[in-house]
């Protein structure tokens, strides 16, 4: 697993905010270029990395995730030089007040999220968290000052740093979707040891957190015969109702948006190669990329690898990196499986 | 000087848990001052002689609001309890580090995807928080105790002008003392009382004047409370960034000694240093503690404007803070000449 330090650590401190990913992309284009036999930028952004499989009866098989995070942009600055700010992709108000924010404007410049002092705070003010719009940035600077370096457009994250916790645990910011992009490129390594039987098309998606859209356009150019996305699912061990633990395996999911036949599959890879695995109930097809590649084209069949997450859409994300090469090994091991396709493709056959 | 700030505002040192801190000042001033002792509750008292036996008494508190490990729970998650004064809300989705063996985790914060509407706009409270260390069991959590202390992992920096970090308050005052004494010796000599737990109630600084002799006055001093920053100013901004040091009038702990509060405006005038003054009486200091002590003691505050006191991230100014060390080394080299 130590092999891969150097590349998440990498990975999780290069901004990918939705719509502005494209720092990450180059880096992710050069790591899986020693893998894979070619590796493209599309037009809205997606890193597709094409690797060539040896079987007779291969299909196309996409794996997917999306590697945008959520972020913010600067909506105005103030006369006292304080900054507004919206929210690119779903943020949680609540982590905001007292936070560091990262702000990407001529040059990185720090800000915090102002609040008053507990010593002047009424009890309503206590009590109520604000929304966005109310809240300011604060870098220390005037307005003269500030607008020598941040400009309305300019956009942000609330700040972290990607910090090992015990075990294997991890936490960092953008682990949404970041974590996929970590299990695909384990997968690539892998693959680049045990040759797949299958096409594989590993796409890294642009802008899932505001609509999955660098999925749409990837899944019609790459016309998979069959998808596995990558994406985090809800691990948090309070007020969860999904009861999904991180540590515990990638979460299967199933449900409408799922194609059965290669759900069940995929299952039985995971027992056959002895990967301990969770389920996840998705009663309609939404959320994840997995949603639009599903009705591609003509339709595509489908499935989800859920990687499970504390604290999602937060900077405090936490997942359990074993999670993230079980999951790695579960992609490479469909890659290689001859017979995992061959009722399905002998049907295509027959037609 | 800005150095000193950064080392200071580094060290992790909550109520009751100063040995951080106590170890650097040690170190910073032991070759310059005649004797440094501990004394039975944990203040550094440190002394520098001067050409005259009388004294003035230096204070500013060493401990900076924290939090506890108050239960660890099956599952791995830990509950905590705040050590000084917390707004709750800028608590969720915090970085801090736990304990001597600095375990790190996050304070948790409910996902937003089960968040009700209701939830995602009311502050959690503290006793519902929890902190997650990514443990999925108590065995995993074994390197926490009951009892460590939880500091914020904000590492100071400097943007422009203005200085990042945590305990501002009162890490800028101990660097003032520190500043003061290493500038020394005056005609006055300096009893300096680094205090402790402040922020659970003056503990140190009740203490601390107790048996001075030939004591002059105490000179305190603080990080305040700087609410400058929004556009429609409904109340006092208390103090303004960048426009110099402040003078407490009053607050809730003391009224300030109007000749000592008086003489120390005459010396700043005399020096050009620019000074504002505290214009909110929320909030309380050593000050208070040391005005009442024996049969009482003339006692002002001087603070340096912190935006964002008592949070994970403070913003001071770089001007105000040598502005500050600047009348503090001021006054004491006039203190001399002060008569009640």
């Amino acid at each position: 697993m130590e092999q891969y330090d150097a590349f998440i650590s990498e990975l999780l401190k290069i901004p990918a905010i939705t719509g502005f990913e494209e720092k990450a992309a180059k880096f992710i284009e050069k790591s899986m270029k020693p893998f894979c036999d070619k590796v493209e930028i599309d037009v809205m952004g997606n890193v597709i990395a094409y690797k060539k499989g040896n079987g007779k009866n291969k299909a196309r098989l996409l794996f997917e995730t999306h590697y945008d995070q959520i972020g913010i942009m600067i909506t105005k600055i103030e006369e006292n030089g304080i900054l507004r700010f919206t929210n690119i992709g779903g943020i949680n108000k609540k982590a905001l007040p007292g936070k560091r924010v990262k702000i990407f404007g001529k040059e990185e410049v720090y800000g915090i999220i102002g609040t008053k002092p507990p010593h002047l705070m009424s009890e309503d003010e206590i009590k109520k968290i604000d929304p966005i719009n109310k809240l300011f940035i604060d870098c220390g600077y005037d307005k003269k000052e500030i607008e020598k370096i941040v400009s309305v457009g300019d956009i942000g994250l609330i700040d972290f740093e990607p910090q090992k916790l015990v075990g294997s645990s991890y936490m960092s910011a953008g682990f949404d979707d970041k974590a996929g992009a970590i299990v695909l490129y384990m997968a690539a390594d892998l693959l680049s040891k045990m040759p797949p039987y299958h096409d594989i098309y590993f796409c890294f998606s642009v802008q899932e957190e505001v609509g999955l859209r660098g999925a749409k356009t990837a899944a019609f150019a790459i016309d998979p015969d069959y998808a596995i996305s990558c994406d985090v699912t809800f691990g948090d061990p309070v007020g969860n109702p999904i009861k999904l633990s991180i540590g515990k395996g990638p979460a299967i999911a199933f449900g409408p948006g799922h194609t059965p036949s290669f759900v069940k599959k995929i299952k039985e890879i995971a027992e056959r190669e002895d990967i301990p695995y969770q389920l996840e109930i998705e009663p309609r097809p939404a959320g994840t990329d997995a949603a639009v590649i599903q009705i591609s084209r003509k339709g595509v069949r489908t499935a989800l690898l859920g990687i499970p997450l504390r604290y999602m859409h937060s900077q405090v994300e936490i997942i359990n990196t074993k999670d993230l090469y079980r999951a790695a090994k579960l992609y490479a091991n469909i890659a290689v499986s001859e017979e995992l396709l061959a009722k399905e493709q002998e049907k295509k056959d027959d037609k | 000087m800005i150095n000193r700030l950064e080392i200071y505002s580094n060290i992790n040192a909550g109520s009751g848990n100063e040995e951080n801190i106590v170890d650097q000042i040690k170190k910073d001033i032991k070759g310059k001052v005649k004797d440094i002792e501990i004394n039975p509750i944990g203040n550094l008292i440190a002394k520098l002689p001067g050409k005259t036996n009388k004294n003035i008494l230096l204070t500013a508190h060493m401990d900076e609001v924290s939090l506890m490990v108050r239960d660890i729970e099956e599952n791995g998650l830990i509950k905590f309890s705040p050590i000084g004064g917390f707004i709750p809300k800028i608590l969720p989705a915090t970085e801090v580090i736990i304990g001597k063996k600095k375990i790190a985790g996050a304070i948790a914060i409910k996902t937003l995807h089960f968040s009700s509407p209701a939830e995602l706009s009311t502050a959690d409270e503290i006793r519902d928080m929890y902190i997650d260390i990514g443990a999925s069991s108590k065995a995993e959590a074994n390197g926490v105790q009951i009892g460590d202390y939880i500091y914020f992992k904000s590492k100071f920096f400097k943007q422009g002008s203005y200085l990042f970090g945590k305990a501002f308050d009162d890490r800028a005052g101990c660097c003032a003392i520190t500043e003061t004494i290493l500038s020394g010796p005056y005609d006055v000599s300096i009893y300096a009382s680094y205090n402790v737990s402040e922020e659970v109630g003056l503990r140190g600084g009740y203490v601390c004047g107790f048996d001075v002799e030939n004591l002059l006055f105490n000179l305190n001093l603080e990080g305040t409370t700087c609410s400058d920053r929004e556009v429609e100013q409904t109340y006092s901004p208390s103090t303004e960034l960048g426009k110099g040091p402040a003078f407490t009038i009053m607050d809730n702990s003391s009224i300030a000694n109007r000749k000592l509060l008086n003489f120390a405006i005459e010396v700043a005038k005399k020096n050009n240093i620019p000074y504002q003054f505290k214009r909110t009486i929320t909030g309380g200091t050593d000050s208070g503690a040391i005005a009442l002590t024996e049969s009482g003691i003339a006692s002002i505050s001087l603070s340096v404007p912190v935006r964002y006191i008592h949070a994970p991230w403070s913003i001071i100014h770089q001007q105000d803070f040598e502005n500050y060390i600047k009348l503090a080394i001021a006054i004491v080299k006039e203190a001399h000449n002060f008569k009640l």
